[in-house]
């Protein structure tokens, strides 16, 4: 853990990562990993809000045909992969057209098995029968022409779909779609997640499994002029934050990403508050040491110049209703009276406030949110006159005369904290007379019951893949049942009817209100009890600079800073201070 | 040596094939379809039966009963659910076709075969019952069976040939008169022979000396275990050695003290040490030694310093039990009879203690010794993971936490293997050290 003279080193902490090959990991440290090796054709805007893409790879966000079906992207000259082995002679050639028609194949070989490949499959024209023939025992046939996937010259790539798609720009930023060259995959073999070779501007130097991944600057884009500058469209409150002040310098900045593979959490502290490493979360056994009543961070953090980053996240946490089930499925009134049973302000209090009370599906920040007040928020008194509407008065079955039991499916046991809140959820149903029995699964038993819609109430979440509402509206799309994502098996057809009109739009405000419509159908049918989305905090050392929470931090070291010598004056000064006091 | 390695190859696979598992969801996260996930199993051999047998299963219709929902029959036009009158089952009302609800179109040119538990009964109202499953195509009728009018549940099984066609199979229950209802239906498709199961699948696995692949590193078992050994071995083994080495001298001290205030401390020592347990050690030590004095790293695996304050863990929470033994081994060879002799032959009390009882206590020990072997290899479970060494240990632990059965399987094969080994060279150290035993 130390630097060579004269260089900028950051070190930081990861999960175990699950190797670099961009179509075969799913997860968000493999996916961080990948985005600093590999790049494609879009990228997130940085500072920028509401998040939008921006071209990285391409020379500027596509053309696209009149009717939304073909997109064409320009693609920059002068991109080089790095020098590898693979290639001819060992130097890196440069990025072509024909790449992406090659990565968006492999994403999609069945071969691959890949996390990734809904973001395309079904989508682009004569992409089925190529996943079809991939099925097969012969190795898979790339030069295959697929119609809707095509490079007609050296620097043009052009995709066109079977209808209507615009999340494809969404989906193109995302790590599955990257550039690989075909030379690294074809030399590498099954070795190939061990070597990745893309056109980012880090490359990975030294990888020792279960403890560490050292990624250096990529000497290509020197050596080609490459030149990437920091973003200067931003939000108002970044100039303040000096979010601005490196606006137009050449990228990256920092020489050298070291990451750790520290998997328990109490040492991770240990090793952040020595200096070791530039950021950490809080654990729930640190929370009430490290912040303070009003959420701000403890004076002996303040004083070593520690600082405190929360942002909103899009993830949405819910308890299901299975609509098959004869007796939640049916009974609309009841699913209401337990939607208004659900005591949202215990429930955050319970979460010492780390999470943000959810009035439907879409989280804040996402076009189609909609702010007014839930028709079914906690209201005891409306739970119990919904209840007695639904033939359950004060929780008894009217026709039986017995009280109504039913089971929530959970995905883990693991936590005791887990294992509180279900018994608050059980609490907070029980106040209007309904017997709540809580089944706790080990994870794989828990997916196949809700694949073989065994469930009555299951709980779950969903972490969004891009920041548009269809990504949690699809969840509540007919076709989409079980085994498909849709586990509530919500089955509307005026909801579908919108969904199919919706899901070709561009974004425009009359998409917005459609979205928040659908929002709507679904908040009044409460196939889900909406939870909560959770906050997150992160702590970051005062020397990294150019640090702004994002939801998809993908391939975004690249604007980050390290100001070595802070790091060793903070060290001298409080690397050895006790955080506590 | 042989049967029993053929049981420990059966009872890991039966294990870890027993407990409620689906890799292809765990693997293929939150937007898999069933599709993709039958990709999945084929390619790892999941579609098939466990042992043996000649259906296994596709994701395209998973068998269901009715007893709590209709399942996918939801979706089926005309289909009601009911409990009334007997345990949950669909309706199929008089007069309709209603098409299996499958997932996804069937792969193709492949046999598969539909069960149904049914009850065929006429409406009332009207005279007779005739329904019939019926298996098509774009060219017309493949298979059809009759359902026989009955009061009871019957089952009814039809095996039909998907074709070469994507896409055009349809599979219906075509009710021409009367109610249909259905309890039960099992849907299977044909491996290719009565032992091509998931068994045979690993057993070829093993013979290639290949693992399988860990879903939650994408990398083959194999590579990770080779990985693995030394930094795992690094740390266990100077900790074992060092550890039985402290507890020996320590126990022989005990022996040489018997009885006085020195004995009595130890066993005070030990019996402290054993009731403080290893997670205490370790926290308080990497607080301690590591984070407030600085004596040591907090965390990390770069050089032999990096291992000294977890091998010191290892050894101080390892000494209690130990010394606890070794002083009861030493203890009852002090009362043997020729100890005695030797004392009376004029031998020192130091010559007794090195030249007779520690050579005599060799057995036990040596025992003790191998039998703790194989665990050197697994690792520290907890050690490495705080301590942040990249070994078998620390592996073991995430595969455990992300039910990742490949990974463990192979830890505890390999290590059942390593124990057989194991025991094999205990009792070839029994005859080394003990005279008296003679391998045959």
């Amino acid at each position: 853990m130390t630097d060579r003279a004269g260089e900028s080193v950051r070190y930081g902490v990861t999960a175990n990562i699950r190797g670099f090959d961009p179509v075969k990991a799913g997860d968000v440290d493999s996916a961080v990993a990948i985005s600093r090796i590999y790049e494609g054709l879009l990228q997130y805007s940085y500072l920028a809000r509401p998040y939008r893409v921006e071209p990285n790879l391409a020379e500027a966000l596509p053309d696209i045909s009149p009717d939304g079906l073909v997109y064409t992207f320009k693609i920059r000259k002068g991109i080089y992969y790095q020098d590898d082995a693979c290639f001819p002679g060992g130097k890196g050639r440069e990025l072509e057209a024909a790449d992406f028609v090659y990565s968006i194949k492999r994403l999609v070989d069945a071969k691959n098995s890949s996390t990734g490949s809904w973001t395309v499959n079904d989508k682009i024209a004569g992409l089925a029968a190529f996943v079809e023939a991939s099925r097969s025992d012969v190795p898979t046939d790339y030069s295959m022409k697929i119609e809707g996937l095509d490079a007609p010259d050296r620097y043009t790539f052009r995709i066109k779909l079977v209808e209507p798609y615009p999340q494809l720009l969404w989906v193109l930023t995302m790590q599955y779609a990257f550039a690989v060259p075909r030379e690294a995959v074809e030399y590498y073999g099954d070795k190939f997640i061990y070597h990745p070779v893309g056109t980012g501007p880090y490359v990975l130097s030294k990888w020792r499994r279960n403890y560490s991944v050292e990624y250096v600057r990529n000497q290509k884009w020197k050596e080609t002029g490459r030149i990437e500058k920091y973003p200067s469209d931003c939000e108002p409150s970044d100039r303040e934050q000096g979010l601005l002040d490196d606006a137009g310098k050449h990228l990256p900045f920092i020489d050298r990403l070291v990451d750790y593979v520290v998997t328990d959490a109490s040492t991770q502290w240990l090793m952040f508050v020595r200096g070791d490493i530039e950021s950490s979360g809080i654990s729930r056994d640190n929370w009430q040491a490290v912040l303070t009543e009003q959420f701000g961070l403890s004076s002996g953090l303040s004083r070593m110049k520690i600082r405190l980053f929360t942002a909103p996240t899009l993830d949405v946490y819910y308890l299901g209703f299975n609509m098959d089930d004869p007796v939640v499925g049916t009974n609309k009134k009841l699913r209401q009276a337990l939607s208004c049973a659900f005591n949202t302000e215990d429930w955050v209090k319970f979460y010492n406030q780390r999470i943000v009370r959810a009035r439907g599906p879409i989280p804040p920040g996402v076009a189609g949110y909609g702010d007014s007040a839930s028709p079914y928020p906690f209201d005891l008194e409306k739970a119990a006159r919904l209840l007695d509407e639904a033939g359950y008065p004060g929780g008894v079955d009217k026709v039986t005369g017995k009280r109504l039991q039913l089971t929530i499916d959970v995905g883990s046991a693991s936590s005791p904290e887990f294992r509180a809140s279900q018994e608050l959820i059980a609490g907070f149903l029980g106040k209007i007379g309904v017997t709540i029995k809580t089944q706790y699964n080990n994870w794989p038993t828990f997916l196949a019951k809700m694949e073989r819609r065994q469930c009555q109430m299951y709980s779950l979440g969903w972490v969004a893949d891009y920041p548009d509402a269809q990504n949690f509206l699809q969840l509540f799309y007919g076709p989409n049942s079980s085994p498909n994502p849709n586990h509530s098996n919500y089955v509307n057809p005026e909801f579908d009817r919108l969904y199919d009109e919706v899901k070709s739009m561009v974004d425009c405000p009359e998409r917005t209100a459609l979205y928040r419509k659908m929002a709507d159908m679904v908040i009044e049918d409460c196939p889900w009890i909406f939870m909560h989305h959770p906050t997150s905090y992160g702590l970051h050392h005062s020397w990294v600079g150019n640090y702004k929470p994002h939801d998809f931090p993908y391939g975004m070291e690249k604007y980050r800073k390290v100001n070595a010598q802070l790091r060793t004056e903070w060290k001298r000064e409080f690397g050895r201070s006790d955080w506590r006091e | 040596m042989i049967p029993t390695l053929a049981g420990i190859i059966i009872v890991t696979f039966i294990l870890f094939n027993y407990v409620p598992n689906d890799p292809a969801a765990m693997k293929l996260g939150k937007n898999a379809t069933a599709r993709s996930k039958e990709s999945f199993d084929l390619k790892r051999g999941l579609d098939k039966p466990a042992i043996c047998g000649i259906w296994g299963k596709t994701r395209a219709y998973s068998d269901t009963d009715f007893k709590r929902n209709a399942g996918p029959w939801t979706r089926v036009e005309g289909v009601r659910w009911t409990t009334n009158g007997g345990s949950g089952r669909i309706v199929l009302p008089d007069g309709g076709s209603y098409a299996v609800p499958f997932a996804f179109q069937l792969a193709t040119t492949n046999e598969f075969r539909i069960k149904a538990r049914y009850r065929l009964s006429a409406t009332p109202g009207s005279k007779g019952a005739a329904s019939s499953i019926v298996v098509s195509n774009s060219s017309g009728i493949v298979r059809s069976v009759e359902l026989e009018p009955a009061d009871g549940f019957r089952d009814a099984s039809v095996v039909f040939n998907s074709g070469t066609n994507p896409g055009s199979i349809v599979v219906s229950f075509a009710v021409e008169k009367g109610t249909l209802e259905i309890g039960q239906i099992g849907f299977g498709k044909k491996a290719s022979h009565f032992f091509d199961s998931q068994l045979l699948f690993y057993l070829r696995q093993l013979a290639r000396l290949d693992f399988g692949e860990s879903l939650e590193t994408n990398q083959r078992v194999v590579d990770m275990l080779k990985r693995g050994v030394l930094p795992s071995l690094s740390l266990t083994v100077p900790m074992f050695v060092a550890g039985l080495m402290v507890s020996i001298v320590m126990s022989l001290v005990c022996a040489y003290f018997r009885d006085t205030a020195v004995d009595r401390f130890f066993v005070v020592l030990s019996v402290l040490l054993m009731s403080v347990n290893y997670l205490v050690w370790i926290v308080l030590g990497q607080f301690f030694l590591g984070f407030q004095w600085r004596w040591f790293p907090v965390w990390g695996y770069e050089s032999l310093r990096y291992l000294a304050l977890p091998c010191i863990i290892g050894i101080v929470s390892g000494l209690g039990s130990d010394l606890r033994f070794y002083r009861t081994v030493m203890l009852d060879e002090t009362y043997r009879d020729y100890v005695r002799t030797a004392f009376a032959k004029g031998v020192s009390k130091r010559g007794v203690l090195f030249g007779h009882i520690l050579r005599n206590a060799m057995i036990p020990v040596v025992t003790n010794v191998i039998i703790a072997i194989p665990f050197l290899y697994t690792g520290s479970l907890l050690l490495e993971s705080f301590f942040g060494i990249p070994g078998l240990g620390a592996m073991g632990v995430n595969a455990l936490n992300s039910a990742d059965f490949d990974v463990i399987r192979a830890l505890v094969l390999v290590g059942s293997v390593i124990f057989m080994v194991a025991n094999l060279a205990t009792d070839i150290c029994y005859a080394l050290v003990d005279p008296r035993i003679r391998l045959k």
